[in-house]
């Protein structure tokens, strides 16, 4: 730790110095160190062991109502001094900005628990090597099951935000994930990919555990039958959700599709948009979440936001240069792909609120409909309307709470529509990516197969 | 930079490594986004180093972003320590080697992008957003994203190969939104060029806005489409996100291997005889275009399915390991921070005889397609794309619009439906996402498909 970690604080607090004496009336730099390592599988075989060091710093500067931006691997005095050219130059080549409010004012940080873990930080190739023997022998275990492609890995990172408006803050961060796709054959039947992903800040997750669940579900993919075509309703597993939401209802509660007016939520603050069964929040401080953090990529607090409560929008999500435009503060939503990139507003940990029946239970309770784990096609939903076309993959179909595995079938609807009609809101919450989420049932949803 | 590699070879050697080969990337990306007034300019340095190993049948990796005899030294030692820690746990990995080479591949772009400033690019990057926003009232938003990237990248070998080569890639991706009362419609339109700051040269501001727009007011006047199975006819953009994402990501070694429908279909009908399906790194000005693949190996052109029949897979030096079979020269990393893999270059069907019109005949009621969303494919080759423009055919004639719409199906059934291919020949520009990202041509002729599954909205 120490000496070594310090430096990106330091190198950014010069780097801020350095981008005012040059002529920037603000500066902000964002640090970053990471180290990761990754064990990558293919066709039941290790293809490939990676250890990557990444270092970066973004710098971003205004002049007046101009910003640029520059990003640099280099961390030499010659780079840095570079950089700050780069940034500058680009502010003055750039368009004025009537809307630049400046950047963030420092406010106090709260410290989230469990988002580093000294084990996994620590963690060395043998260690990663026993993780991924366990993992191959559970999985493998079954012959009916090929292991198409999995990452196995973890990374630790140090991440720093310094502006000339005195914010300040270096934050240390773990997290071992793995994100696996497998399919089962017998004979000539293959089964599509059956996709998951766990992650844990804190530790290894467990890789027994995390084998079995895939090859059950892969297996059960096994024996398809035929469906008629009609209107049924459809239970999504939070995979699912991920992949739908992400598209749709994530893109419409961000501040700058609010303001821009590519969000039908737009203007709809206190209205009851959604069934009371919805209650949505966004968590940056959730105790080891896979997103949380201390501070935003603008080195805002992170903190919990209610977006939607009982089907009443409350809150969108902010960064500080969209907020500012809609006159809020920013909700500690800025993120950056990588110190390469600008800000965007990302959410943290968004959870859907559970409701009061076992996910099971809706399963059971279902006559006829369909259970889906995933969505192929998901990214060709249109965000600002809402509709969908997707092929569901893997699902099943539900009979009298009994699962026959389908294939090939296709959903179309509305989610937002459909989240007004919602009733079934599970019990049980599992992070997947950005949404925690329990099983949620859609009624009425049109469904085609051949 | 040459004697620094070579004597990070050497050191590698020294440890008794079986292969092992060296990647530098050295270039500039000049990126601008433009959202509604809204404009952020960027500028990134990339330089880094990244170092594969093979010994005792483990493939080990690692990447650094400073370029010295110091970090080349630890990397090689950090790709050692995996292959101890690892070795014997699966299957033992190979690498196919070739035999030496050393090239220096240059590019000369129309205009250099490092010679233009950001104030032209932002001058005419907000001219498109001020046409876009002139020729319909009802756009309340646009988004432009525009990258250049250019450098050079470096690649060295055991086996004595030295390859140096220029790249240069120029890319544009618009996304727009329009209101009109309580329907909300939107649109996107990619494209680029390999030759420098040189898009609106090869397009014209004008037309691009112009097409942008057009796809957007179509959807105020579409109708939804119906549900089921009909006789469609794809355009180029669509026949090539096709060939793309539903046909050959299941012709990449590593997923045929993993099972993909495909597997154990060499020399098998996969297509109707009217389908020649190629990957060709040689297309003038083409996104998938390079003379070496990241694994410096020559690329050529694979021919996936002659006449309906499944040929080739394409491959890189570890799947041509396994297959027993030559690479393809379809290795592509992102960046030196991720190891190569193998991806498409610029995939297409090749053009028939027929004409566009004579596609049309004797449909009474079907779909023309024209625009993709996006597309998605799993590896049992059901395969969704949603489009954005779409017409329906009626009684042979191109009719109403249709919005929300998308086609769905399995490949190779679809490509045994293929019943009519064009002779018009085009090519489009898009990034394919496999964990990585990469830049990628795809096209074709127009098509028509006899039976094709479209979903709509409920």
């Amino acid at each position: 730790m120490s000496s070594e970690e310090l430096n990106i604080y330091d190198a950014g607090l010069l780097l801020v110095k350095k981008a005012v004496q040059n002529g920037a009336d603000e500066a902000e730099a964002y640090l970053v160190k990471s180290r990761n390592y990754i064990i990558r599988a293919n066709n039941n075989r290790i293809v490939g062991t990676m250890y990557t060091e990444e270092y970066g710093i973004g710098l971003r500067v205004s002049i007046g109502n101009k910003i640029g931006y520059a990003s640099t691997n280099r961390f030499a005095i010659k780079s840095i001094n570079e950089l700050v050219e780069n940034a500058l130059s680009i502010a003055r080549a750039g368009k004025d900005d009537p809307y630049w409010h400046g950047l963030p004012l420092p406010s106090e940080y709260k410290v989230p628990q469990g988002i580093y873990s000294i084990d996994l930080a620590r963690i060395d190739e043998e260690t990663l090597s026993e993780h991924t023997r366990v993992f191959l022998d559970t999985l493998l275990e079954d012959e009916r099951i090929v292991l198409v492609y999995g990452d196995i890995g973890v990374s630790i990172n140090s991440t720093a935000v310094i502006n000339s408006n005195g914010v300040a803050g270096i934050e240390h961060s773990t997290i071992a994930f793995a994100d696996v796709g497998v399919v089962a054959s017998s004979g000539s039947d293959v089964t599509p990919l059956v996709y998951d992903v766990v992650a844990s800040r804190i530790q290894m997750p467990n890789m027994e555990f995390f084998a079995r669940q895939l090859r059950d579900t892969a297996i059960a993919q096994l024996k398809p039958i035929k469906i008629e075509p009609g209107k049924l309703p459809v239970i999504l597993h939070p995979l699912a959700i991920e992949e739908l939401f992400t598209y749709t209802l994530v893109d419409a509660i961000k501040g700058d599709s609010v303001v821009r007016g590519r969000s039908f939520l737009a203007g709809k603050e206190g209205e009851k948009v959604f069934s009371e069964k919805l209650s949505i929040i966004d968590d940056g401080l959730l105790k080891q979440g896979w997103y949380t953090g201390i501070f935003d990529d603008e080195g805002v607090p992170m903190q919990k936001t209610i977006i939607i409560n009982r089907g009443v929008v409350k809150n969108y999500l902010f960064d500080h240069y969209w907020g500012s435009r809609y006159g809020l503060d920013s909700t500690g939503n800025a993120s950056r792909i990588s110190y390469r990139t600008t800000p965007v507003i990302t959410p943290t940990n968004l959870v859907i609120k559970p409701g009061d029946i076992a996910n099971h239970e809706i399963l059971e309770e279902t006559k006829k409909g369909l259970y889906v784990m995933g969505l192929q096609g998901a990214h060709s939903s249109n965000p600002e309307t809402g509709e969908y076309s997707v092929v569901v993959t893997p699902a099943w179909y539900v009979e009298n709470g009994e699962l026959k595995p389908i294939r090939g079938v296709m959903i179309s609807g509305n989610i937002y529509s459909e989240l007004a009609r919602l009733e079934y809101v599970g019990k049980e919450v599992i992070q997947k990516g950005h949404i925690i989420a329990p099983y949620i049932r859609l009624e009425d949803i049109r469904v085609v197969s051949k | 930079m040459e004697d620094l590699l070579y004597k990070a070879i050497s050191y590698g050697r020294e440890l008794g490594l079986e292969f092992i080969d060296i990647r530098i990337d050295d270039y500039t990306i000049n990126s601008i986004t433009i959202r509604d007034s809204a404009v952020t300019s960027s500028s990134i340095n990339v330089k880094g180093a990244s170092i594969r190993v093979l010994s005792e049948g483990v493939i080990g990796f690692a990447a650094t972003g400073i370029v010295n005899k110091d970090s080349l030294k630890r990397a090689i030692d950090s790709a050692y320590r995996q292959v101890k820690a690892f070795k014997g746990l699966t299957e033992k990995m190979g690498v196919y080697t070739v035999s030496s080479r050393h090239d220096v591949v240059k590019e000369k772009p129309i205009v250099d992008p490092r010679d233009v400033g950001f104030d032209v690019k932002i001058s005419d990057l907000s001219e498109l957003r001020d046409l876009i926003s002139k020729l319909d009232s009802r756009i309340k938003a646009t988004t432009i994203n525009y990258a250049d990237i250019a450098g050079r990248k470096y690649y060295i070998s055991s086996e004595d190969r030295y390859i140096e080569q220029d790249m240069y890639y120029t890319w544009l991706y618009i996304w727009v939104s329009a209101r009109e009362a309580d329907i909300l419609a939107s649109a996107r339109l990619e494209t680029g060029t390999r030759q420098g700051y040189a898009l609106f040269k090869k397009y014209g501001i004008e037309d691009i806005a112009k097409k942008i727009v057009g796809r957007v007011e179509k959807q105020f006047r579409a109708k939804t489409p119906r549900g089921g199975s009909f006789p469609v006819i794809l355009a180029p953009e669509v026949v090539g996100v096709f060939t793309h994402e539903a046909f050959g990501h299941l012709a990449e070694a590593d997923l045929t291997l993993s099972g993909s429908i495909l597997r154990d279909k060499v020399g098998k009908k996969v297509a109707s005889k009217l389908v020649t399906i190629v990957d060709d790194p040689l297309i003038p000005d083409a996104f998938g275009t390079f003379k070496y693949d990241d694994e410096g190996i020559e690329a050529y052109p694979v021919t996936i399915v002659e006449k309906g029949i499944l040929k080739q897979l394409m491959t890189d030096r570890i799947y041509a390991s396994i297959t027993n079979s030559k690479p393809t020269g379809n290795a592509r990393a992102q960046d030196y921070n991720v190891p190569p893999l193998i991806r498409m270059r610029t995939t297409y069907i090749k053009p028939g005889d027929m004409s566009i019109e004579e596609l049309f005949e004797g449909i009474d009621f079907g779909y023309y397609v024209v625009s993709f969303r996006g597309g998605q494919a799993n590896l049992d080759g059901t395969f969704q794309v949603g489009i954005q423009e779409a017409y329906e055919i009626v009684n042979g004639e191109i009719g109403d619009p249709v919005r929300n719409m998308s086609i769905s199906g399995n490949t190779i059934e679809t490509l045994h439906n293929v019943t009519g291919v064009a002779k018009d020949f085009e090519i489009g520009y898009g990034r394919c996402g496999k964990g990585q990202t990469v830049y990628v041509s795809d096209g074709g002729p127009h098509i028509r498909v006899e039976k094709l599954m479209v979903g709509g909205r409920a």
